[in-house]
């Protein structure tokens, strides 16, 4: 039951939802977080191959995994300065409303 | 007769009026009204010092010398291969001399003439009489037929730009427009001729064309005909006479130099350039001599009936240059070139003074406004009634001798239907004196009949110059060539040009033979035509004068005679019927394609296609609306496809 | 039926739940909370992959630091105006064709499963795979580059989250231009 191949099908579900996310919400807020599930997703397939190779292979999903926490802090931290940088600018964060060319 | 070329130092000659047209072309009004009145005619006065330094060194040479300067290799194309070079002979001394002395009295005189136009177009004036200048300069001094070709198309570029010269009157420029697609239509067969030159004698050169002349399978003879069409655009001969009477929009100073003096003799220079090529194609000379006799006595008629002094001055040109193509169409080469030298100055000053009495008149140029200008403007009367005579061919004036040395080689040519031709070319003699007479009985003698007339005045410093030296070249003109029949060795100008031509020529004159009986032939032609200008001229002022009333009653009587005169007046309706046989059916044409082809066809498929691109920007437009779901729906739907192409192989 | 079995059980429907409730939410607030239910599921499944470190990471970083982060962006937006302000009107609904493009991800990222073996190797007893200890030593011995590359993300990141949200608001230009 609990296997790679079980692990792999609930990474695809995560990493589909937080398309779907991406894709379907306007709210940039909701976007941002649905970016996180997917890196989520992804982040657990690493570790799952990990799991499954072991020595240093498998070590090395791992630090993937580690590394991507470092890059999604670090995404999360530039897209919500964004996102009150354009909050204060339009008042809303919708982002269909980010669709002028004029500030 | 083999030609040594001379290396010689000739550049100055073209590039003195070059140096002026740029100077005053780019600097313009910020040189000064005064800068300009001393530069522009500088330049042609520079260039009449070298030209008569090249003339001296051609006289102290042995006959038949050439001056040569090659400039540089223009083009080398395989077999074809053409050089720019200068060259000097006694014919393209002559007309250098002609071209320079001529333009640069008519510059001085424009100083007077053009005092009026503001300066900006005052310098814009002497700009474009330089560079006329310049263009005709290498035209005579070219040394073969693609760089001459270059002088041609240039002295047509600024004919059209100066008789458009006051271009904010709309029937100005088209005159210009006029003059310069005619040209363009005579322009094409010189082009054309070039080609079958070179195709037939592998050459463009003019010493290696005249020597190496030979006609067969007719080639030359097509050459030379596609040549003299050239010649008939450019020198105003009929069918494509039309342009030069309209050119007189032009200002007068410019009528004189260009379309009178210089530039419309250029066909008849390139003749004589040519006279070796042409003496092989005797079918091409009775051609030249038959449409210059038609042109003479055509244009004769109409200016019988002109009543603008100009237009009558322009069709007497047109009659007179058409008398210079029979000269070269019976082989009289010097004999035309001697024309062609005493008409520049006699003709010039008629335009000149006839641009005085217009200054005078505050612009009027209607004979039937004038009257009684000899009176208010006596130095301008004696100057015109010089030119006049000298036109008329009345003895001792330059005009009798050339005139007569033409009439005398018609006599004793060999010309196909000869005696028609001696015929025709006395008749157009005599019509020259009747309408000389009339115009300047209408305009000199009588009583004034406009108050302009009442009060004109004469002209003063820069024009009464020019006006009188050239008078006195008009009147002194003939001693250059009087006929071997006054005195032996007396046609000096005949006995410079004719070795140019030793071999060339078939007709006596241009032997200079002195066998008794020609002389004596000669001496009683020069009588009877002495007798017959004095004569005609007589008759002429008679029936403008005494005679007018019972002429005019004559005219009311006839129909015919009055259906004649207004056909006269109106040019005998050519123009009418280039109207309708070529213009009306060109606009029809062009108006079908524009309708059809241009609006149906061509721009339907452009249209058509920027429509296409329309639509499919319209259609394409919302994958860039700047929507951050459509972008991030777009990146995961490639993504998919990306990745199913990838793993393509996995899923087969 | 292990207990490992019950326990990813558990964790993939807090995974897979949590993660469809956020991205359904109307309110960010419920959304960020249902986002920490998936993340703690995840941290679930890092233990089960005996991958110690990275669950304790994934529940501090993860769950704590960065949806708490969230909040307060989310809090400070909410202080201004109600949750229903944030979002625009309801036009361009795009959740066929998101549903769509979803499905198609899943399928596709799903697919190697069909292709991978239904069992674990066992884990060597004393080898230390996953410990903190093991995990160190892979990072600075194997991946010292990358760990470097992306310590210098994160400055940049620092320094432009700093640079974009401390920006001034431009002023408001006076009636009519200057």
């Amino acid at each position: 039951m609990f296997s790679l191949r079980a692990c792999l099908v609930v990474s695809a579900a995560l990493l589909a939802t937080g398309v779907y996310g991406v894709v379907a919400r306007r709210n940039i807020i909701i976007v941002l977080l649905s970016v996180e599930v997917m890196l989520n997703g992804a982040a657990l397939a690493f570790a799952a191959f990990g799991r499954q190779w072991l020595g240093a292979a498998g070590h090395a999903g791992q630090v993937v995994v580690l590394l991507t926490m470092a890059v999604a802090a670090a995404e999360a931290g530039v897209g919500l300065a964004l996102l009150l940088a354009f909050e204060r600018h339009r008042r809303c964060v919708d982002s269909d409303d980010a669709r002028t060319l004029r500030g | 007769m083999t030609h040594y070329p001379i290396e010689a130092q000739l550049h100055w000659i073209v590039l003195a009026p070059l140096l002026g047209f740029a100077l005053i072309g780019l600097a313009g009004a910020r040189l000064g009204r005064g800068a300009v009145s001393l530069l522009g005619p500088a330049a042609p006065g520079v260039a009449f010092v070298y030209a008569l330094d090249a003339l001296q060194a051609l006289r102290g040479a042995p006959e038949a010398t050439v001056l040569a300067e090659p400039l540089w290799s223009w083009l080398d194309l395989g077999a074809l291969s053409v050089s720019v070079g200068l060259r000097v002979d006694a014919l393209a001394a002559t007309l250098a001399l002609v071209v320079t002395g001529v333009g640069f009295l008519i510059h001085v005189y424009s100083v007077g003439y053009m005092g009026h136009e503001p300066d900006g177009s005052y310098a814009r004036y002497f700009a474009f009489l330089n560079l006329f200048t310049f263009a005709m300069l290498v035209l005579v001094l070219a040394d073969n037929l693609v760089v001459f070709f270059v002088g041609w198309e240039g002295v047509g570029l600024c004919s059209y730009l100066l008789i458009g010269f006051w271009y904010r009157d709309l029937a100005n420029s088209d005159a210009g427009r006029k003059a310069f697609v005619v040209n363009r239509v005579g322009d094409l067969a010189f082009v054309l001729g070039m080609f079958v030159a070179w195709r037939a004698f592998g050459t463009l050169d003019f010493a290696r064309l005249n020597q190496e002349a030979h006609d067969d399978g007719g080639l030359a003879t097509l050459c030379t005909l596609l040549f003299f069409i050239g010649a008939t655009g450019k020198s105003a001969q009929l069918p494509l006479h039309v342009w030069l009477p309209d050119a007189m929009a032009g200002p007068t100073p410019v009528s004189a130099l260009i379309h009178a003096a210089t530039m419309v003799t250029a066909g008849v220079y390139m003749i004589g350039r040519l006279g070796g090529l042409y003496a092989v194609a005797p079918a091409t000379l009775a051609v030249v001599a038959w449409v210059g006799c038609l042109t003479a006595l055509y244009a004769g008629w109409v200016a019988l009936a002109q009543r603008d002094i100009k237009k009558v001055l322009a069709w007497s040109t047109i009659s007179q240059l058409g008398t210079m193509f029979v000269a070269m169409g019976v082989g009289a080469y010097a004999s035309g070139l001697f024309h062609l030298v005493t008409h520049a100055f006699f003709k010039a000053t008629l335009f000149l003074g006839a641009g005085a009495v217009i200054h005078g008149l505050a612009g009027e140029q209607d004979l039937g406004r004038m009257g009684g200008l000899a009176r208010r403007m006596p130095v301008t009367a004696l100057c015109t009634l010089l030119g006049a005579l000298a036109l008329a061919g009345v003895p001792p004036l330059s005009g009798f001798f050339s005139k007569d040395a033409i009439l005398f080689a018609v006599g004793v040519s060999s010309v196909p239907g000869r005696s028609a031709l001696c015929l025709l070319a006395w008749s157009a003699a005599a019509l020259t004196g009747l309408y000389v007479a009339r115009m300047m009985t209408l305009a000199f003698l009588g009583a004034p009949r406009s108050a302009a007339a009442a009060h004109a005045h004469e002209p003063r410093g820069t024009m009464a110059f020019a006006l009188l030296v050239l008078a006195a070249l008009a009147a002194a003109g003939g001693a250059l060539g009087l006929p071997e029949a006054v005195a032996h060795g007396a046609d000096r100008l005949g006995a410079f040009l004719a070795p140019g031509w030793a071999g060339a020529g078939h007709g006596p004159a241009a032997g200079a033979g002195g066998h008794a009986g020609l002389l004596e032939a000669e001496r009683a032609l020069m009588l009877r035509s002495g007798l017959l200008g004095v004569s005609v001229l007589a008759v002429g002022v008679l029936a403008c004068t005494a005679w007018g009333g019972a002429l005019e009653a004559l005219f009311e009587a006839d129909p015919g005679l009055a259906a004649l005169r207004r056909a006269a007046l109106g040019r005998f309706y050519v123009d009418e019927v280039y109207g309708a046989a070529v213009v009306r059916p060109l606009v029809a044409g062009s108006r079908l394609l524009w309708r059809v082809v241009d609006v149906g066809l061509v721009d339907a498929v452009v249209n058509g296609l920027a429509r296409l691109v329309g639509l499919a920007a319209v259609a394409l437009r919302p994958l860039q609306g700047g929507l951050l779901r459509g972008y991030a729906a777009l990146l995961a739907a490639a993504t998919v496809l990306l990745v199913v192409w990838a793993a393509r192989g996995w899923f087969r | 039926m292990t207990a490992a079995d019950l326990s990813f059980l558990a964790a993939a429907a807090a995974m897979v739940g949590g993660a469809a409730l956020a991205v359904t939410r109307r309110s960010a607030v419920y959304a960020a909370l249902s986002v920490v239910v998936s993340f703690m599921g995840v941290g679930v499944a890092y233990f089960l992959l005996a991958a110690e470190f990275l669950g304790i990471a994934q529940v501090f970083i993860y769950a704590g630091a960065i949806i708490v982060l969230f909040l307060f962006v989310i809090m400070l937006l909410d202080l201004r105006r109600g949750v229903p302000d944030l979002v625009r009107g309801n036009d361009r609904p795009f959740h066929l064709p998101a549903l769509l493009l979803a499905l198609a991800v899943f399928l596709l990222a799903a697919l190697p499963a069909t292709v991978c073996p239904g069992e674990w190797p066992p884990l060597a007893p004393d080898d230390g795979f996953g410990s903190t200890g093991g995990l160190g030593r892979a990072v600075y011995s194997g991946h010292t580059l990358a760990f470097e590359v992306v310590g210098l993300v994160l400055l940049a990141a620092v320094v432009g989250s700093v640079a974009v949200a401390g920006a001034r608001p431009p002023r408001e230009a006076p009636p009519g231009g200057a």
